[in-house]
């Protein structure tokens, strides 16, 4: 049995909605960019199905980009929260607006 | 060989900012190398073209592309020679001063060069950087409004540029001599127009967005005051001639008497404010205005007799306006400080030399025949004359009323018994220096201009030459497309004017 | 013969440059200036006797006739070419002559005259002169327009250094500056001039501009006005005539050169060089005759009241003047150019004499304050004598001759109007001349400064040549107008003759004690109405230098000062009202940005959705 085009669309939306609700829900930075992180692989996988579904590599390739982007993102991303959680002791994203213009 | 034209000035700010003051004294030798490789070129005008390409995606194609034409190099020598002459006179405000005046310098004879509508802004944006660092350093009290104001302008005035220059790039409009394809602008073109238009008064400048500009000229130290005031004001004019007239010849007519009227209100505003000018340095800012209104006009009138004027008197004013603020600084410099009219009199008495120099400078500024501002205002006059006799009358009128403040000047200063002044040293050495070669300029200029329309007769021609066929002879007959066999730009000017001709 | 033309320009002005530029002492300044023009004199000299005089040169077609010397180019634009050339001709040669002639004398006897200056002050006065004098030369020696600009800007320069040669007096700043404001309004219309004749013809050049065939019928009286308004401007013809009289304040040989015998009659010069333009339009002919012939009068009347005497002769410099542009616009050539030179001979001789006067009083000008100096001055007193007779048109005496020929001329071909001024301005001119003659020399004297009546050699020799001439020199006047063709009108020199002598015998009747009180029978207010000049002065100002300053300060004040910065400021508190807006949205929480990002994606993706 093979899984069809509308099933990998349907879980890749899923997963989208569910990293979106994450991240508006969470307070704490480290979820969401786990959130942030499930959102990007729902990317992927849509990226991915309709690439081999069309016969096409650019969403593959694409995909890969997508990777190294959000590996590079998480870097930076738990980079700032250590150093946030060492200075302020307790992550709270709705108190991280001491930048604010 | 063009790109040494702007680097080699470049370089020598670099020396002079990393090497200190033993090495300053790179900045204006550069200059004064640069100086003698265009002078060199002279008789190569319209034949050199440097092309490279450089960005090329999505159907852009942006090029480092270097042109000299006639005109393009009688700015540049006026620009290097000015850039030499401040470094000469600002010798004393240390190493980086001269790095940025050298800067200065690079930066405009870059966009003189530039045949890349991307290239010609980035140029364009550099030049506000060194002008803005020169106002913070050096510049007097009042430096940081001033500094502030420039900045505003001329960024607010660059965006219409941009927009412009992006609307044209985006239509795959090359640089220069080749026409706007109406069917791509449409009657965007006119708005295109606008668009570079105010950027390019903003830069000169004309009424009514000429703020900036008495600040600017009260704030710099006299030899950067010198440099803009000589230079800068150039480069709009320089658009206006280079681009918005044979880029978008239906525009420019379309917006003719917008830009007639921009010049008129320049003239008589420029002229009457000057006339109750107090500060001498205001007063030659707004002198400015009045005297670049009068190019502007006769810029418009489309007529080749006055663009040449308009060329001849685009450099005439820069060697002019450039002496007027070195006199000042120099008068400045022995009085310790901002001098105001009617606080003191008498100079001639105690400094003839001085008084000599302002007196042949404020001559020539007010056009006296004989001396270098005349070639141009007889040339635009008659040739704003062919266009207009209304027109003519009101730009003599400013005529008239450059000779009344200019006289004020004069007079004030030089005349009556010696008042306010203790003892005044004359000219030194230095200031001879850099005082002779602009007022033997002058006076050569007004002897035997014969070299520079010459000169200039090209551009004039590429400037019009799309008018010519496409919209209207001009009716003198002056100015017919001269056959001229080179590479380059001239030859690509040649097939535009026979593609138009078909 | 055009090397003989460039040689007598160049001298002067490369003395003039000398002279301005390297100090030197007082003897060779004086041998610099003196020898430069004293060259140029011979040089024109040689250039009249290597043809100048002798081209047949009648009433303005013959004028091509002229030698077109040309030896550069000024520029070329297009098919317009301004070539650097000289034309000689009669005209041009006749006033050569008297630049450099009556300029030779003037300068040694300036030599003297200003002695007393400091060394660098010296040097000053005569690299102007010599500026002066190749400028003036230029001017009538250019082969085209924009040439002969140049020297009639040049000229207006060196008479504007040398009207306020002693700059720290109030009074000659102001009138150094008038006639430079002055002469820039005829200056701006001369060039406007100069446009519509290349826009007419596509030639600046008198060669073709002025030629036989000249395409200049239609247009002529626009030309033709612009000129007149040119010279009017630099020969003090009404309505621009008020700096000639504040000219007074320049040292007196200046006076005599420039402000009587040379600069003034360049207007004449270009009514006749364009006589061809004058000859084509009755109109402008009209307008500069009548216009010229009005200021004759007036300038004539104005001279009765003048207590001042260098003003008195400046008032009777205009009114002959006058006389001279009436002639040539009415193409009374061969009259009007030799006018020009008489005048020169009798207005430089009187100015001399008031030169010798006023440094034996010590600068004093107020004739109030003379009284008797004949006794005591004997050389001036009979030198201003020969002058006013000349000046009177007495004949023999110089000024007879073409006086009278330009009247003869204007009654002869029916321009009743400007003859009627003319003549009423012959009957009131011997009156004034003789007026200034006996309130200075004749009677008591009516100051008691001491009187230093040494007379140095150099200023006695020149006054003498040109007193002989003021007397003889009709000779020249006659030769010239026979020459070019004209004759004599045995008819109006009579009326001319008994119309000078009633006004020699009104003078000798009121003034001929040398009695001051005898001004009694001009009424006061009147007077001082004359000594205003008509009050134009006042009318002037306030009608033009006021207004220009009152709408310059309101230009500075009301909006460079105000309103513009008070635009700017809106400006700027906008674009600041405009980013308090933008702030709003910058919460700095990051979910929130989250959610914008959410909704900006989701508006994306039914915009996409719709699209389809």
């Amino acid at each position: 049995m093979t899984v069809g085009l509308p099933l990998y669309l349907a879980l890749s939306t899923i997963l989208l909605v569910i990293g979106a609700l994450g991240l508006l829900l969470r307070r704490d930075p480290l979820v969401m960019v786990m959130s942030i992180e499930i959102m990007w692989n729902a990317a992927n996988l849509a990226l991915v199905a309709t690439a081999r579904h069309y016969g096409q590599m650019g969403g593959q390739v694409f995909a890969f980009l997508v990777i190294t982007l959000a590996a590079a993102d998480v870097a930076i991303g738990l980079g700032l929260i250590v150093l946030v959680a060492r200075q302020r002791g307790r992550l709270d994203a709705d108190r991280l607006n001491w930048l604010k213009g | 060989m063009l790109t040494i034209v702007w680097v080699m000035p470049a370089v020598g700010a670099l020396l002079a900012a990393c090497g200190g003051v033993r090495w300053r004294v790179a900045a204006p030798i550069s200059a004064a190398a640069a100086l003698g490789v265009s002078l060199a070129l002279w008789t190569h005008a319209g034949q050199i073209f440097t092309s490279i390409r450089w960005i090329t995606a999505s159907g852009l194609d942006i090029r480092y592309a270097l042109g000299l034409s006639g005109l393009s190099l009688l700015l540049i020598c006026l620009t290097l020679l000015l850039t030499v002459i401040a470094g000469i006179a600002g010798w004393s405000l240390g190493p980086s001063f001269l790095a940025w005046i050298n800067v200065l310098g690079a930066s405009a004879t870059g966009l003189f060069l530039a045949r890349d509508f991307v290239l010609f802004y980035l140029f364009w944006e550099a030049m506000l950087v060194p002008t803005y660092f020169l106002l913070v350093g050096w510049g007097g009290t009042g430096r940081r409004a001033a500094a502030w104001k420039f900045l505003v302008y001329n960024v607010g005035g660059s965006l219409f540029l941009l927009a412009g220059i992006a609307a044209l790039v985006a239509f795959g409009v090359v640089m220069p001599g080749q026409r706007v394809s109406t069917v791509a602008l449409g009657s965007g073109a006119t708005l295109v127009g606008l668009a570079l238009f105010v950027g390019f008064a903003v830069k000169t400048p004309l009424w009514p967005v000429h703020g900036w500009v008495a600040d600017t000229y009260a704030e710099l130290p006299a030899p950067a005051a010198a440099l803009v005031a000589g230079v800068q004001s150039k480069a709009g004019l320089y658009g206006m001639l280079a681009i918005l007239l044979p880029v978008l010849p239906q525009a420019a007519t379309a917006l003719a008497p917008l830009m007639i009227a921009v010049g008129v209100v320049s003239i008589f505003y420029g002229a009457f404010a000057a006339l109750a000018s107090h500060d001498p340095r205001r007063l030659l800012a707004r002198s400015s205005v009045s005297h670049l209104g009068l190019i502007m006009v006769a810029i418009v009138t489309l007529r080749s007799v006055a663009l040449t004027g308009a060329v001849v008197q685009m450099i005439t004013h820069g060697l002019v306006t450039a002496g007027l603020f070195l006199v000042v600084g120099i008068l400045e410099q022995r009085l310790a400080g901002a001098i105001r009219l009617q606080g003191f009199r008498g100079l001639a008495t105690q400094a003839p030399a001085l008084a000599g120099a302002l007196m042949l400078l404020g001559m020539a500024s007010l056009g006296l025949p004989g001396l270098g501002g005349f070639p141009g205002e007889l040339l635009m006059v008659v040739g704003i004359y062919r266009r207009s006799v209304l027109l003519a009358v009101l730009a003599v009128m400013g005529l008239v009323l450059s000779a009344a403040y200019m006289l004020r000047l004069i007079q004030l200063v030089l005349h009556g018994p010696s008042e306010g002044l203790g003892s005044v040293r004359d000219l030194g050495r230095m200031d001879r220096v850099v005082l002779v070669p602009l007022a033997g300029l002058l006076l050569l200029i007004g002897l035997w201009p014969k070299p520079l329309p010459a000169e200039a007769a090209i551009s004039v021609q590429q400037a019009l030459s799309t008018r010519h066929v496409v919209a209207q002879v001009d009716q003198s007959g002056y100015a017919r497309p001269r056959r001229r066999v080179g590479r380059g730009l001239g030859s690509e000017l040649q097939l535009d004017v026979q593609e138009a001709t078909k | 013969m055009g090397v003989l033309a460039l040689v007598s320009l160049v001298l002067p002005l490369l003395g003039g440059f000398v002279l301005g530029l390297v100090p030197g002492s007082r003897r060779l300044v004086g041998w610099i200036g003196a020898g430069t023009v004293a060259l140029a004199f011979w040089a024109a000299v040689g250039m009249a006797f290597t043809g100048g005089m002798a081209f047949p040169w009648g009433s303005g077609g013959a004028l091509t006739t002229g030698r077109d010397w040309v030896f550069g180019q000024w520029a070329a634009v297009g098919s317009l070419n301004i070539p650097l050339g000289l034309w000689i001709d009669g005209l041009s040669t006749v006033f050569a002559l008297v630049i450099t002639g009556v300029g030779l004398l003037i300068v040694v006897y300036s030599l003297s005259y200003m002695a007393g200056e400091k060394e660098r002050d010296y040097r000053r006065y005569f690299a102007g002169i010599d500026l002066f004098i190749g400028a003036m030369l230029l001017l009538v020696l250019a082969d085209n327009f924009v040439l002969l600009l140049i020297g009639w800007a040049g000229v207006g320069f060196a008479s504007y250094l040398l009207i306020g040669f002693w700059y720290d007096r109030p009074l000659a700043v102001v009138a150094a500056r008038k006639a430079f404001i002055l002469n820039t309004v005829g200056d701006v219309a001369l060039i406007l001039a100069v446009a519509d004749i290349a826009l007419r013809t596509g030639s600046v050049r008198f060669a073709q501009v002025l030629g036989a065939g000249s395409p200049l019928s239609s247009g002529a009286a626009g030309i033709g006005i612009l000129l007149f308004v040119a010279a009017a401007a630099k020969s003090a013809q009404f309505p621009l005539q008020s700096w000639l009289s504040d000219a007074m304040e320049g040292p007196t040989p200046v006076s005599a050169l420039i402000h009587a015998a040379t600069m003034v009659t360049a207007g004449v010069y270009l009514i006749a060089r364009c006589a061809l333009i004058y000859q084509a339009s009755p109109v402008a002919a009209g307008i500069a005759g009548d216009l010229a012939a009005f200021t004759a009068l007036g300038a004539a009347v104005a001279a009765v009241a003048a207590y001042d005497l260098k003003r008195g002769l400046a008032y009777s410099t205009m009114s002959q003047v006058g006389y001279m542009i009436a002639g040539v616009a009415f193409g009374a050539l061969a009259a009007g150019v030799s006018h020009v030179i008489m005048h020169a001979f009798f207005k430089a001789v009187l100015f001399m004499s008031a030169g010798i006067v006023m440094h034996a009083t010590g600068d004093e000008r107020d004739i109030r304050r003379y009284g008797g100096l004949g006794k005591h001055l004997p050389l001036a007193r009979v030198a201003f004598l020969a002058g006013a007779l000349a000046l009177a048109g007495i004949p023999p005496f110089a000024g007879f001759w073409s006086k009278d020929a330009v009247m003869g001329a204007l009654l002869a071909s029916g321009h009743i109007v400007a003859y009627l001024m003319l003549a009423a301005a012959a009957l009131i001119t011997p009156f004034y001349a003789f007026r200034l003659y006996y309130l200075t020399f004749g009677g008591e004297r009516r100051s008691n400064v001491p009187l230093h009546t040494t007379v140095p050699l150099s200023m006695r020799w020149p006054t003498a040549t040109l007193a002989v001439l003021a007397v003889v020199g009709g000779g020249f006047a006659v030769a010239l107008q026979r020459s070019w063709g004209s004759g004599l009108d045995l008819g109006s020199m009579a009326i001319s003759v008994v119309l000078a002598l009633i006004g020699w015998g009104l003078a000798y009747r009121l003034y001929g004690k040398g009695d001051l009180a005898s001004d009694r029978w001009l009424p006061e207010p009147v007077g001082a109405i004359l000594r205003s000049e008509y009050g134009w002065e006042t009318l002037w100002h306030w009608a033009v230098v006021e207004p220009a300053h009152a709408i310059g300060k309101w230009v500075v004040l009301g909006w460079d000062g105000s309103a513009w910065p008070a635009a700017e400021g809106a400006l700027a508190g906008l674009l600041s009202l405009g980013s308090q807006g933008v702030r709003l949205w910058q919460s700095g929480l990051v979910r929130r940005y989250a959610l914008t990002m959410l909704w900006g994606a989701a508006l994306l993706l039914l915009w996409a959705i719709i699209r389809r």
